[in-house]
């Protein structure tokens, strides 16, 4: 059985026409790492919070454990909820954080202790816990944050972007403390960011959503080497995989004015003008004779990595070198694109022409 | 030279305020205190000298201590109501009401108007035969008290007056107050099911402190100074049932004449203010979460 069910979820706001949320379907199973990821404004905390029971449910059923929760309060649906900006509460000190819940519940004093001491032991917080959260550091009060979800024991976890108040380096370590707080606990979570590195790092599922629609839900591998449609392809993956216009022949890709540029990735039924996606990994250097030629704009060095800009038949295109090309800006370099590593997507609705079960593959 | 410059450019910008200060407030409590060591009667040019006789008499003296019992009956049973309404009319209109700014003007209207004023019209509503409340009451059949007459309910009836005037304004700062409490913390309540009484207990009360603190001193100095609903109203009485300590020294110095004793009593009021503020103070420390 399914740990979480949403069927047809939708959400409208008062005084609003369209709806926020729109069909939403997915069944989560026990132990998942999920993660909600999408621009802002894309509805992924209003669902989380529809889940956690904060938002109200306009359409659709809500399923934990086989029950309907749709009408149930927040507070019998045995879930723990780590929010973005911690939430801590100024005037209690670290332990007092920790024990807010169990204190609620009326659990007994020495039980309290005992658990509080316990989670503190796991986060790393013991020499902490007489402070007050002003006297912490930012990763430490996310900490303490996660520690008030975990010392309940909750059947759920839900994270909304608890990482995103955090510097770059902190972010790394946390993401990877949260990791490994989900491989010992085991607790269910659904976690929402916009970070795409976040969702491909911790997802076992990956669930991608632009303007309250989900796009495609699949495994970060999935979504990454399948992209059903041209946002998902764009939006996972940095930098984003490049865009031009191209033709589908019987037998190959061409540029629009007929020029060759690779085989077909598998068999299309349709024929005609299409997107051709290549992500800047699959662009390879080629020599002046078989290779394409790029004018470079301007190039990236990141160290592990060179990133290239240029314009190709009028796109702009980004390819990824190794970092010890020598690209300087205003050369022309000779590109072609590694086999069977396009994607192709309709030019009206930008949905990908490969066949789902070629997507799975 | 520069230092000089530095002590010139200091006692320029401090020393110039610092002229009203002293000529309005300084020198008068400073006369004040020497006066109270003295029996000048107001109106004569010459006076002795009788040393802690004003205070030891003061302090000895019943009427002081029933003006002391007053006042801090009148303090208490203004300052608790006027915390309690704010804070409950400050959390009924964080539901986001139709109309709201209009009903938070009304509110706080009884605050912009003049408290002789407002005094005034309360003398009618409490006229025991034709005023408004007892005819409010004698609809229900409730016992019609003579409100201003009775040394019962005198007290009572500028107690009310000066709590409808002040719980709007109690009202705004902890409407501020509460603005300032993150959703997330009510969120994290809702989760976790914390009932009204403990999102109260364990969110609101302990993150509006710092105005709980602000608004009880500001009433404790308001009720301390509080004259004009008394003169108004009772002028002190029945019975010295409505005489505080101000309105003690009032009746000392402007109606007997006997100004030393009148200034002891005052500098007897500002010991006492300065003892109350330093309670507050160390009070803070523990109950106060900034």
């Amino acid at each position: 059985m399914s740990k979480i069910k949403m069927l047809h979820l939708s959400k409208q706001y008062d005084k609003q026409k369209d709806n926020v949320i729109h069909d939403f379907n997915l069944e989560i199973k026990d132990k998942e790492f999920i993660v909600f990821v999408g621009p802002s404004g894309c509805g992924k905390s209003t669902t989380l919070r529809m889940i956690a029971g904060l938002e109200s449910i306009t359409g659709g059923e809500l399923w934990m454990d086989g029950v309907l929760v749709n009408d149930i309060p927040p507070k019998d649906r045995d879930m723990a909820m780590v929010f973005q900006n911690y939430a801590l509460f100024p005037h209690l000190t670290v332990f007092d954080n920790i024990a807010f819940g169990l204190k609620i519940r009326k659990v007994k004093r020495d039980v309290i202790k005992q658990k509080v001491e316990k989670t503190a032991e796991i986060l790393e917080l013991t020499s902490y816990l007489k402070r007050k959260p002003k006297e912490l550091s930012g990763g430490q009060r996310q900490r303490v944050a996660l520690g008030r979800a975990i010392v309940r024991d909750a059947n759920l976890f839900l994270m909304d972007e608890p990482l995103s108040n955090l510097d770059a380096k902190l972010r790394v370590q946390m993401r990877e403390e949260i990791i490994n707080l989900h491989k010992r606990l085991g607790t269910t979570t659904i976690y929402v960011t916009h970070d795409q590195t976040e969702a491909m790092t911790m997802a076992s599922r990956i669930v991608v959503l632009k303007d309250g629609h989900v796009q495609q839900i699949g495994t970060p591998k999935e979504i990454y080497n399948h992209p059903e449609n041209m946002f998902v392809a764009s939006f996972i993956g940095a930098p984003a995989m490049n865009f031009f216009k191209g033709m589908i022949t019987p037998d190959q890709l061409t540029f629009s004015n007929g020029n060759r540029i690779g085989a077909l990735p598998a068999a299309i039924d349709k024929q005609g003008e299409a997107i051709i996606g290549i992500r800047p990994e699959d662009i390879i250097l080629a020599n002046k004779e078989t290779g394409i030629p790029l004018q470079v704009d301007y190039t990236e060095m990141l160290g592990s990595d060179l990133y290239v800009y240029g314009k190709l038949h009028g796109d702009s295109i980004v390819v990824r070198l190794r970092p010890d090309h020598d690209v300087v800006t205003g050369e022309i370099i000779y590109i072609e694109f590694a086999s069977n590593k396009f994607h192709l997507f309709d030019p009206i609705t930008e949905q990908s022409l490969l066949h789902r079960e070629e997507l799975k593959q | 030279m520069n230092r000089f410059g530095n002590a010139g450019k200091l006692l320029f910008f401090v020393g110039i305020p610092m002229i009203p200060l002293v000529v309005f407030w300084f020198v008068p409590m400073a006369v004040s205190v020497w006066l109270s060591f003295t029996n000048w009667d107001y109106i004569s040019p010459t006076f002795d000298y009788v040393g802690i006789e004003n205070y030891a008499s003061a302090l000895t003296s019943a009427d002081f201590y029933n003006a002391l019992k007053n006042t801090i009956f009148f303090g208490f049973w203004t300052i608790l109501p006027t915390i309690i309404f704010g804070l409950l009319l400050a959390l009924l209109l964080r539901k986001g009401l139709k109309g709201l700014t209009g009903f938070k003007a009304f509110l706080f209207a009884p605050w912009i108007t003049p408290m002789v004023a407002m005094s005034i019209v309360w003398s009618w509503i409490y006229e025991p035969d034709v005023g408004l409340l007892n005819q409010i009451l004698g609809w229900f059949n409730l016992r019609q008290p003579s409100w201003l007459t009775d040394s019962e309910m005198a007290m009572w009836a500028i107690i009310i007056v000066t709590v409808w005037k002040n719980a709007g304004w109690a009202m705004l700062f902890y409407a501020d107050a509460l603005s300032k409490i993150p959703d997330e913390l009510y969120e994290v309540g809702n989760i976790e099911g914390a009932g009204w009484l403990q999102r109260m207990k364990t969110i609101v009360i302990p993150l509006v402190s710092p105005t709980t603190l602000f608004l009880i001193i500001i009433s404790a100095i308001d009720s301390i100074q509080a004259y004009d609903q008394i003169q108004v109203m009772t002028q002190g009485g029945p019975a010295g049932s409505t005489r505080t300590l101000l309105y003690l020294y009032y009746q000392m110095a402007f109606e007997q004449f006997n100004m030393g004793q009148a200034t002891a009593l005052a500098t007897l009021i500002v010991i006492l203010t300065g003892v109350l503020a330093l309670i507050m103070f160390y009070g803070s420390k523990r109950w106060v979460h900034y």
